[in-house]
Formats: structure tokens, C-alpha cells, sequence
């Protein structure tokens, strides 16, 4: 691996991160589904990096897949959902936005003094950077605790797929295509159901926030 | 140590011409006797500091069953100085403030024996002369507070410190105790190479010790006693409450946690880093919402220990760092000198401004400036150096804990980076903060037109109250232009501190240069630069137009400006208050009332907030109630019965002989 | 060219360039809303005119007149020991970046003391709000500062560009991406741009700045927008130059100085360009939604800090 792959390594990594922590700041859903675009294809990016520079065809492969699923499908559903309801946005946050972002400053913190271990599991420069896929699943974590739309918990849910793709991709060099082929349609398979869900539910009570929900219980 | 005798003799002589001096001269005499005795120990801290050989001396048979040992090393002559000057500016100023209570024969004597006892603390040189001059301090103070005690204030204020120092006392003693038990010896010098920090004993010394000396810095959640204290004490009093006793906090983690508990595990340091940052916040958010001039103060001193104790606890998680620890310890000193200077002159400027108009609620205040314009200048300067302003004090030791911060960023482990980061950010937002409070402070307080009619006729005289606040004034300035010396001194100091000597701050008259950071401060040439520059701009503006006419504020169009329509204290804070809401819960009271004609004309608006101790409210009273229904049900064991009494002591005495035998 | 005969050149290219690129930016600005707009030069032909008029001051007047005193005394000597165009300024080795940053406040809160001084709601109200976002600034701007001198390990702005220009691999390096990000958030905060403050409103309950300096006229207001003109030119200087430092003279020969001023006049135009073009496409911010603009940068910053500790 030369420098220049350690470079777009290393931006495409903390891109992931990056963009994981602007999805606690926006509070506009498009533009949520926008940074999940994004992170997609950052994460393509470490994945064929990888491929390039371990001539791996089928985790080549795996990258053409993640651009398509995270980029590409995930995104496309969520936003068919977000467009029957234009203009949606994230009201009040369980955590204010600000609060939350320095939450998620200590997180990337904690994750990157617990993850050290993560980081020893193999040796060489991408392997050092997993504690970022730790903190990446941290921050989807708290969008997912911290936020009232279900839109948005779906978002922090991928979030936290990304960030665990992006530990194995940094730590194993890849899995096999089949398991991350797995992996990811059942990620699609959640967002499509839970999508399809979140639509059933506006057309039956004109709400989806989750806390107006709960005399729904009684 | 002739100097240092010939001082403390001065000391007791004040004490003894407060307590006996006819009415007229107490209070000239005492203050007078207060402040040699403070310069002539002073001087001796400043011989040290310059000639770095530590002075000492044993006495035997001044205090009963123990020796009295003396010890003035570069760290203590460094509190030693810091003190000597609040306790000099305090007393000369009391010459020409005190009267009424503040003039009575106690109180003259108890002020002058605070004093005795605060220039006495940082050269003790074993625990128990430590303990001993500790304590006479807390007691006197303690009694200062409560000098007024026909005001409910005053004695509530007085329970809450009672309770905090005498804890704080105990909590010393027993890890003192434990400290000099381990060492086999009660000097506060710990023996070369031991490692009194290891183990659970070394962590049951530190957490005593420590919450001993926080809770004398005010840190949260024992803090509680400061802000209600520091304001009823007489103004000189406050001063050096707030100026050298809350230091001399600083001086016994310094001295005793990081000087000779060495081997404690980093969790330790951590929290009392987390602790002061906490604190450090907290401090600076209630004096941005503070309306009370003194209270203000008050907590504006609990930030800047909090930001001590922050620089504390990362020197000690980041010890093994070169030259990290001696930055902080060193940026600390210097930060403890500057707050002294700049926090007496401040509350002896309250002093004067609560006498002159006869109120310290800031949204009252204003327009001082006209009236009081020595004094105004005098507290522009502490205010500069508050803030932060590059020649002021308060810059260079904010300057040196940041870079030894930064410093440690680009060379430690992960955990290393994410302490100082987090140091790092607890104390820029409170030097933002900070600079919001002073910034009120000096503008709502001083500037503009006077809210009220107590300040409509403030008034100054020059004199020794003014000369006082000069003398600060100049310290601060001299600190903050040549800090090199004194930062070389400091470094020599910072050398007793175990786990820093390599890299310390370097300091010549014109710079101090730190390894830590690579980067040198070079305040004298900034003087030049400013100098020549502020020549420059003024020619330039002279090529212009000269002519200065004197106008009706614009004001948008409103020609009927009154002194009403401006911001107040508690409008100028509102912002800030409502971005941390959720932190401070002030109460927000708005009544308004409508005309009766229409619902939509408004008549009164009346707006009423309160900030009150989040964490007295939330944690403090659940105890003190814990703490009363346990003293309830407890009182049959002391029914009043004198037999039952006359039994207990017999049942001691039995226990006592079957234990020792 | 000696040590101060680039200080002073620096001072003037800020002061000068400040005006300019305020003049930029109102031009793009004009632009994109399709009008042809005030030709670039006229703040500076502003503050000429200002210069020449009397100066009308209210209560509290000669604070009015110090004020602007200060605000320029502070910028410019931070203009001066700056490595902007040439790393060899008049009082390099004290360029520390504490300094700089801490000389910039002390312009900020002489302008809010002068802002109550004035006794008036307005002037009060800008003070307020401008202590209140410089407070909530300090974390992410010392931050992203401590993250510009981790790789360098030293404060010194002339050893970090010096160091900078030797290593240019690591502008691309995603610390150095982040806390270019972080920095120019927290400039516009500080200089007063949308999304968190609008230079050009007339409406004085929305401003923040502009309320502060209401009261001031003439010769006096002359010397206040050229500070806060030389403030906004020595922002996206310096940002520039620790963003990208290529061009700033590690000599003192002239015709390198020469290029480094050119150079830092082209990326200083790149970045307020980018500047005004955000400007036009965003709305302004509510002022307490400013806190959330400002944690972002805040996480950033740290994230270019922690983000350090695992990329090296």
C-alpha cells in the first residue's frame, strides 16, 4: 500500500465518521438522506481502496455493492418516504443539537480510547484506523436514542451498519461478498419494512412521531 | 528568616493593637501593622523566589506538646508572595474603609489575625503547624462572616462555611494523618523516590486531601459556602477570602497531592480534572447571571479555580509527559498570583462602589465611570486582566495552562489526548464566559447612565482606598508585561512538584518560551508594537477630521432616552441564560397586565429571574435533610438527662481501658 | 526587505485587502440577486470620505473615541507578527496563536463596552449577543487552532506554516480538512457573516454587530469599519494560510514576499468568495439556533484533534 491510498484511506474513513456526526446536526430528513448518500460512498471508497490495493476482486465487488446498496437503494427508499411528507424535519430532539453534539465529541472520545485494542487486532496502517468504525456506530447509537422521528431512527440505524462495515472493512481487509451480501439486504430489508410501516402509520393516525404515539398503548 | 520573624511579630503586633488600641486608632494601627507584616514576609517570599535557597526554622515550646518548624521553599514563596500582596492591599485599604461593625474591636483584631494566619499558611513546614495555621485561618474567617450577625445572610452564610470548613478541616487532617503515617515523618516534603500515592491508602490520602483543599477553592458541589460567604464578610475580608484563602487551596493540592502523593493511579487526576472543569463552569455561568456585584465576584473566583484545578488534575494524569506537568503547575502559579491581584482589587472596588451608592445590585448600577472615574479605570485594568487580554495577568496564566494543554495534544496516547481535549475545551468556554461576566461587569456596572439613585450620586475620594487598589492595579500590569522572572522563579518551584522537571517554562524579561508547545510570549515587544502603532492610527485619524461635537444618542430615532431603556445585567445575560437553560433552571417569572379597553395593549410588563444553585438545590439540601431527620431521630441518645450524660462518659472510659489496656 | 518593512507591509495589505474583499463580497452578493451592485472599491472610498467628517459622540463619548483605537491597534498588530505574506514578520518568534486569537477578543470586547457605554437598547443588545456568540465561539476556535498545531507541535504560527510548507502532504490529511472546516465556521461567526450575523441588514432588532456600532458617525465610524474590515481580511488571511500555507515567503527576499502577498490576496479572494456565494444561498440563522452552528464546528475541531491521534 502506498501513501496516496493511505491518504484517500484515512479521508475516506473519517468521512464516514464525519458525516455520521452531521446527521445529529441536521435536523431537515432530505438532508439526512443526503449525508447517508454520502457515507455510502465514502465507504465504497475505503472498500475499493482496499480492493485496489489488495488486487481483491471480490471485495472489489463488495465495494460495487455497498455504492449500490447504501448509495444508491437505501437512500431511495427512505427518500420515497420523505417525499410524501415534504418538508419533514426533526422538531425537538429527545437531546438538543447542540447538547448532542458534544455528546457525540466524547463518544468519538471514548471510542477511540477503548477501541485502541480494536486498532492491535492486525497490523498496518488500515487497522489502525478502526476505532473511527467504533465511533461511527456510537454516533449512529445516539441519533437512533436521541431523535423522535422514526425517519431519522432508521437513519441512525444505518449509521451504526455503516460504522461496523467500516471496521470490518479496515480490520479483515473485507469479509467474503456473500456475508456482506447478507448483511446488507437485511439492512435494506429493515428499511423497507420499517418504511413501508412509517407510511401505513401516517395514513392511519396523520402522525409519526414516536412520543404521540404512546396513549396508543393504552 | 530574620525577615520572616521580624513579619510575623509585626502580625501578632497588629492583632494585639486591634484588640487594644484606643477606638480611634484601631483600625489605623492594625491595618498598618497588618500590611508590614505582610511586606516584610513578602519580601521574604521575593528573596526566595529570586535566590531560590529555601529558609527554615524550628521553634520549640511556642505551641503546646509540638515543635513549630518553618519552611520557605520557591513554592511556598510563590503563594507566599501572591498572599503577602492581597493581605498588604487589603489591610492599607481598611485603613481608610473601616467603620461601623466592620471597626469594632473584634473584628479589627479578627482581621488582623485572618491575616496572620494567611501569610503563615504557605511557610509551614510540617503537618502540624499546617494544621495549626489552617485552622486558625478557617476560625477566623469563619468569625469575620459572621461580625454582622444581626443579618439573616450573614449567619445563614456562616452555618453553610461553618460546616464546609470544618469538614474540609477534618477531611485534611485525617489524610494528613495517613500521608505522614506512610511517610514516617510529618514534614510536607515528601522523601526522594517514595511512592505515598500507590496503593489504597495513597487513594484514600488523596480523595481526603483533596476534597479538603477543592472544597477551599470552591469547587462544586462544596462550593456552596463561597458564593453566600465571600459577600457578607466586610469588604477588605473578602478580599482576601476570595484573593489568597481560596488559593492557598490551590497551594495544598500543589503541595501536598502533587507534591508528595506520587504513584496515584491517573484515575485519581482525572477526577479532579473533571471535578474543576465542572466547577470552572459552573462558576462562570452563575457569574454571567449574577446580578450582585459581590456575588459575582464570588463566583467568578469558583471559575477560576475550577480552571486551577482542571490545570492541576491534567498535570497530574499527564506527569510523565516532559514539560506538560511543569507548564501546567506553572501556568496555575501564575494564575493564582494574577487572580489574587485582580480579584482583591475588584472586590475592594465593589467595597467602594456598594459605600458610594449603597446598593451591589449591578441592574441599579451604571454610569459610574462620571462619579468614579479612578476607580472605573482601576477595574478596566482587573477586568483586562480577567478577561484574558493579551498584557494583562490572567493572559499569561491562561497562556501557559492552554499550551501546556495543547502541548500534550500532539504527544501523548489516546487517553492522554482525549484528557487534555477535554481540559482543553472545559477551559476555553470558561474563559468565553469569563469574559462575558467581566465584560458586564465593568459595562452594565460602569458605563453608560446610572439605573438608580444611589449611583446618580456616586462619588470618590482619593486616598488610601484608591492608593490600594493602584498598588493591585500595578502588580497586575507588571505581571502581565514581564511575567519572565517571576514564570523562571515558578519553574524553579515547580521543580518540588514530583514529575516535573524537565521543561519547564523558560522566562527572561522580555519572553517566556516553553518547550511544551514550542512557542515563546513576548509580551514587552507587543507593548512597543501597541505603542507604536496606537501613535500611528492616531496621526492617521488627526489627517482626517478633528472635530469631536457632542450629540443626543441616535438610538434609532428616539430622542426621549432614558437611563431605563438600557441593557441591565439581567438583559444582558438573557441570552446565555437561555442557551444553557437546562443547566442553571432559572426561574422565569412574566406577568404582564392589559389595559382594559383592548387585551391587546399591554400595560405592565414585569420580568423577574432566578438563578439559583442548581447543585445546592438538587444535591446539597437532599443531604442537609437526610442529615437533620438522622439528628432527630438521634436525639434520645442525648435526652438532657444528666445521668445519662455522666453514664456515657463512664462507658468511654470503661471502652478505653478494655481497647488499650 | 527587513523584518518591519514586512509587518507594515502586511498591515496595509490587510487593511486595504479587508476593504476590497468587504467590497467582494457585497459585490457577489449583488450579483447573484441579479444587480449590478457598488463597484468593489467602495468601502474603501467609504471610509475615506467617513474619515473626513466630524464625529458626533453621545454619552460616554470618549470611550467612542478609544474604541475604535483599540479595535485597530489589536488587528493590525496581530496583521503584523501573522506569517501572511512572509514567515520572517517583526516579532515572529512571539507570533505565538494564542496571542493572535487573544488579541482579536480584546477588539471584540472594547467594541461591546463601547457597544454600553452608549447607553442605549441597541447598543446594549449588540453587546450582548456579541458576547454571548464570541463565549460560545472559544471552544471550537481554540480547538481548531490546537488541531492546526498538533502536526507541527508548536504554537508558533511562523513554525507551523515553516513547518507546513515542508510537509505539503499534510493539507490533505483528513485532520487538517476538519479543522480548515471547523476554523472557517468559526470565522464567519466571529467576523459577522450570514448564516450568523447580516452585515448588510437595516433592521436593528436582527443585528448583532452592526447594533453595537450604531451610535458611531463620522471619523469615528471611519475607524470602526476599517477594524472590522482589517478583522474580516485578517481571518480569511490567516485561515488561508494555515489551510493552505504554499506561497507564504520562508525568505525575506522581495520578489518571493511579492508573490506570497499575491498569492494570499488570491486564496484570501478564493475563500470570501466562497464566503459571499454561501451567504446568498443561505438564510439567517435565529440567534439561538447559532449554538448548534457552533457545536458543529466544536465537534469538528475535536474530531480533527482525536481524528489526529489515530491517522499518524
Amino acid at each position: 500500500m502506498n501513501g496516496l491510498d493511505d491518504g484517500l484511506l484515512d479521508l475516506a474513513s473519517v468521512a464516514v465518521l464525519a458525516l455520521g456526526v452531521a446527521a445529529l446536526w441536521r435536523r431537515d430528513v432530505r438532508a439526512l438522506i443526503g449525508l447517508l448518500r454520502a457515507q455510502g460512498v465514502a465507504l465504497a471508497l475505503v472498500a475499493s481502496v482496499e480492493a485496489l490495493s489488495a488486487h481483491d476482486v471480490g471485495l472489489g465487488a463488495t465495494a460495487v455493492l455497498v455504492l449500490a446498496l447504501k448509495a444508491g437503494a437505501v437512500p431511495w427508499v427512505l427518500g420515497r418516504v420523505a417525499a410524501r411528507d415534504p418538508g419533514a424535519r426533526e422538531g425537538a430532539p429527545l437531546i438538543n443539537v447542540p447538547s448532542s453534539l458534544v455528546l457525540a465529541a466524547a463518544l468519538v472520545g471514548l471510542a477511540v480510547v477503548t477501541g485502541a485494542p480494536l486498532a492491535r487486532l492486525s497490523s498496518g496502517h488500515a487497522a489502525a484506523l478502526a476505532p473511527l468504525g467504533l465511533a461511527t456506530a456510537l454516533v449512529g447509537y445516539l441519533v437512533l436514542v436521541t431523535r423522535r422521528r422514526p425517519l431519522s431512527q432508521i437513519v441512525g440505524l444505518i449509521i451504526i451498519d455503516n460504522g461496523v462495515a467500516l471496521v470490518t472493512f479496515l480490520l479483515t481487509s473485507g469479509v467474503p461478498l456473500i456475508i456482506e451480501l447478507g448483511g446488507s439486504l437485511d439492512v435494506l430489508l429493515v428499511v423497507v419494512v420499517s418504511a413501508t410501516l412509517v407510511g401505513a402509520m401516517r395514513a392511519r393516525i396523520g402522525a409519526d412521531e414516536l412520543d404521540e404515539l404512546e396513549e396508543l398503548r393504552d | 528568616m530574620g525577615l520572616l520573624l521580624a513579619g510575623y511579630a509585626t502580625g501578632l503586633a497588629a492583632v494585639a493593637g486591634g484588640a487594644c488600641a484606643p477606638r480611634r486608632a484601631r483600625v489605623a494601627v492594625a491595618g498598618a501593622l497588618s500590611a508590614l507584616a505582610a511586606v516584610l514576609v513578602g519580601v521574604a517570599g521575593v528573596r526566595v523566589l529570586a535566590g531560590g535557597v529555601a529558609v527554615h526554622g524550628t521553634f520549640s515550646g511556642v505551641l503546646p506538646f509540638t515543635t513549630v518548624r518553618l519552611r520557605l521553599d520557591a513554592l511556598g514563596a510563590s503563594f507566599t508572595t501572591t498572599v503577602a500582596l492581597v493581605v498588604a492591599a487589603a489591610s492599607l485599604f481598611s485603613i481608610g474603609y473601616s467603620r461601623g461593625p466592620g471597626a469594632s474591636r473584634t473584628a479589627v483584631a479578627l482581621q488582623s489575625l485572618f491575616a496572620l494566619a494567611l501569610i503563615v499558611v504557605p511557610v509551614t513546614g510540617d503537618v502540624t503547624t499546617f494544621l495549626t495555621a489552617w485552622e486558625i485561618m478557617a476560625l477566623a474567617s469563619l468569625a469575620l462572616v459572621l461580625i454582622d450577625h444581626d443579618r439573616p445572610a450573614a449567619r445563614a452564610a456562616a452555618l453553610w462555611y461553618a460546616v464546609m470548613t470544618q469538614a474540609g478541616a477534618a477531611a485534611i487532617t485525617l489524610g494528613l494523618l495517613v500521608t505522614s503515617g506512610r511517610a514516617h515523618s510529618t514534614s510536607l516534603l515528601a522523601p526522594a523516590s517514595s511512592h505515598l500515592g500507590a496503593g489504597a491508602l495513597g487513594a484514600v490520602a488523596f480523595g481526603l486531601t483533596a476534597a479538603g483543599f477543592a472544597s477551599k477553592a470552591g469547587a462544586v458541589p462544596l462550593h456552596v459556602w463561597l458564593p453566600r460567604a465571600h459577600p457578607e464578610a466586610a469588604t477588605p475580608v473578602s478580599a482576601m477570602m476570595s484573593g489568597a484563602m481560596t488559593a492557598l487551596g490551590l497551594y495544598g493540592l500543589t503541595r501536598v497531592d502533587l507534591g508528595m502523593l506520587g504513584g496515584l493511579a491517573r484515575g485519581w487526576w482525572i477526577g479532579l480534572l473533571v471535578v474543576g472543569a465542572l466547577s470552572a463552569l459552573f462558576g462562570a455561568l452563575h457569574a454571567v447571571t449574577s446580578t450582585d456585584l459581590k456575588r459575582l465576584l464570588a463566583y467568578s473566583t469558583i471559575d477560576v479555580m475550577g480552571v486551577g484545578l482542571t490545570a492541576l488534575g491534567a498535570a497530574g494524569a499527564l506527569r510523565s509527559l516532559d514539560g506538560v506537568a511543569a507548564t501546567l503547575v506553572v501556568g496555575v502559579l501564575v494564575l493564582v498570583a494574577a487572580h489574587g491581584a485582580f480579584k482583591a482589587l475588584l472586590f475592594l472596588a465593589a467595597g467602594l462602589v456598594e459605600r458610594a451608592s449603597g446598593t451591589r445590585d449591578l441592574d441599579l448600577l451604571g454610569g459610574l465611570a462620571r462619579g468614579m472615574g479612578r476607580t472605573t479605570a482601576l477595574v478596566a485594568v482587573a477586568v483586562a486582566s480577567a478577561t484574558g487580554v493579551p498584557l494583562g495577568a490572567g493572559f499569561v496564566g491562561e497562556w501557559l495552562v492552554v499550551e501546556g494543554l495543547i502541548g500534550a495534544l500532539g504527544r501523548s496516547d489516546a487517553g492522554g489526548v482525549v484528557i487534555a481535549l477535554v481540559a482543553l475545551v472545559a477551559i476555553a468556554l470558561t474563559s468565553g464566559l469569563t469574559a462575558v461576566a467581566m465584560v458586564k461587569l465593568l459595562g452594565i456596572g460602569f458605563l453608560g447612565r446610572p439605573r438608580g439613585e444611589g449611583a446618580r450620586g456616586a462619588s470618590e475620594r482619593p486616598g488610601i482606598t484608591i492608593f490600594s487598589l493602584g498598588l493591585l492595579a500595578i502588580a497586575t500590569v507588571g505581571l502581565g508585561t514581564v511575567p519572565g522572572p517571576f514564570v523562571a522563579a515558578l519553574s524553579r518551584a515547580a521543580g518540588v512538584v514530583r514529575g516535573t522537571p524537565a521543561g519547564a517554562p523558560r522566562g527572561t524579561v522580555a519572553s517566556v518560551s516553553l518547550g511544551a508547545a514550542a512557542t515563546a510570549l513576548r509580551p514587552l515587544a507587543l507593548v512597543v508594537g501597541a505603542a507604536a502603532l496606537t501613535a500611528a492610527i492616531v496621526v492617521l485619524a488627526r489627517l482626517g477630521s478633528r472635530t469631536v461635537r457632542t450629540a443626543i444618542a441616535w438610538a434609532c430615532g428616539r430622542a426621549d432616552l432614558d437611563a431605563r431603556m438600557q441593557y441591565t445585567a439581567t438583559s444582558f445575560a438573557e441570552p446565555l441564560q437561555r442557551v444553557f437553560a437546562d443547566v442553571l433552571r432559572p426561574d422565569v417569572d412574566l406577568v404582564v397586565s392589559h389595559e382594559e379597553e383592548s387585551r391587546e395593549v399591554e400595560r405592565v410588563l414585569a420580568y423577574q429571574s432566578r438563578v439559583d444553585d442548581a447543585v445546592e438545590r438538587g444535591l446539597l439540601r437532599p443531604v442537609v435533610r437526610a442529615v437533620d431527620a438522622i439528628g432527630r431521630r438521634a436525639r434520645w441518645i442525648a435526652s438532657g438527662s444528666v445521668h445519662r450524660h455522666l453514664a456515657y462518659g463512664f462507658a468511654a472510659l470503661l471502652v478505653v481501658l478494655v481497647v488499650v489496656r | 526587505m527587513t523584518a518591519y518593512g514586512l509587518s507594515v507591509v502586511q498591515i496595509l495589505a490587510v487593511a486595504v485587502g479587508g476593504l476590497l474583499l468587504t467590497g467582494l463580497m457585497a459585490k457577489v452578493r449583488a450579483r447573484a440577486e441579479g444587480r449590478v451592485g457598488a463597484p468593489v472599491t467602495q468601502p474603501l472610498r467609504e471610509v475615506v470620505k467617513w474619515l473626513g467628517r466630524e464625529s458626533p459622540r453621545a454619552t460616554g463619548g470618549a470611550l467612542m473615541g478609544v474604541v475604535p483605537v483599540v479595535l485597530l491597534v489589536t488587528t493590525a498588530l496581530a496583521a503584523a507578527i501573522a506569517p501572511l505574506a512572509g514567515v520572517g514578520t517583526a516579532g515572529a518568534g512571539g507570533a505565538d496563536a494564542l496571542v493572535v486569537v487573544f488579541l482579536l477578543l480584546t477588539g471584540s470586547l472594547a467594541l461591546a463596552l463601547g457597544g454600553l457605554a452608549t447607553a442605549t437598547a441597541f447598543g446594549g443588545m449588540g453587546a450582548s449577543r456579541a458576547m454571548t456568540l464570541s463565549a460560545l465561539t472559544e471552544p471550537a476556535l481554540l480547538v481548531a487552532v490546537a488541531a492546526f498545531a498538533v502536526p507541527g507541535r508548536s504554537m508558533n504560527l511562523a513554525t507551523l506554516v515553516r513547518y507546513s510548507l515542508a510537509h505539503p502532504a499534510g493539507v490533505a490529511s483528513p485532520s487538517h480538512v476538519l479543522a480548515t472546516v471547523a476554523l472557517l465556521m468559526v470565522v464567519v461567526a466571529e467576523t459577522g457573516r450570514m448564516p450568523v450575523d447580516n452585515p448588510s441588514t437595516h433592521l436593528e432588532l436582527t443585528m448583532i454587530h452592526e447594533a453595537m456600532v450604531l451610535e458611531y458617525g463620522g471619523r469615528d465610524y471611519a475607524l470602526v469599519s476599517l477594524g472590522g474590515s482589517m478583522r474580516l481580511g485578517l481571518l480569511l488571511g490567516l485561515l488561508a494560510t494555515l489551510a493552505v500555507p504554499w506561497g507564504v515567503a520562508p525568505s525575506d527576499s522581495v520578489p518571493a514576499l511579492g508573490l506570497g502577498l499575491v498569492l494570499l490576496a488570491v486564496k484570501a479572494g478564493a475563500l470570501a468568495l466562497g464566503v459571499a456565494l454561501v451567504e446568498v444561498r443561505t438564510a439567517k440563522l435565529r440567534l439561538f439556533r447559532v449554538p448548534e452552528l457552533l457545536a458543529a464546528g466544536f465537534v469538528l475541531a475535536a474530531l480533527a484533534v482525536v481524528v489526529g491521534v489515530v491517522v499518524r
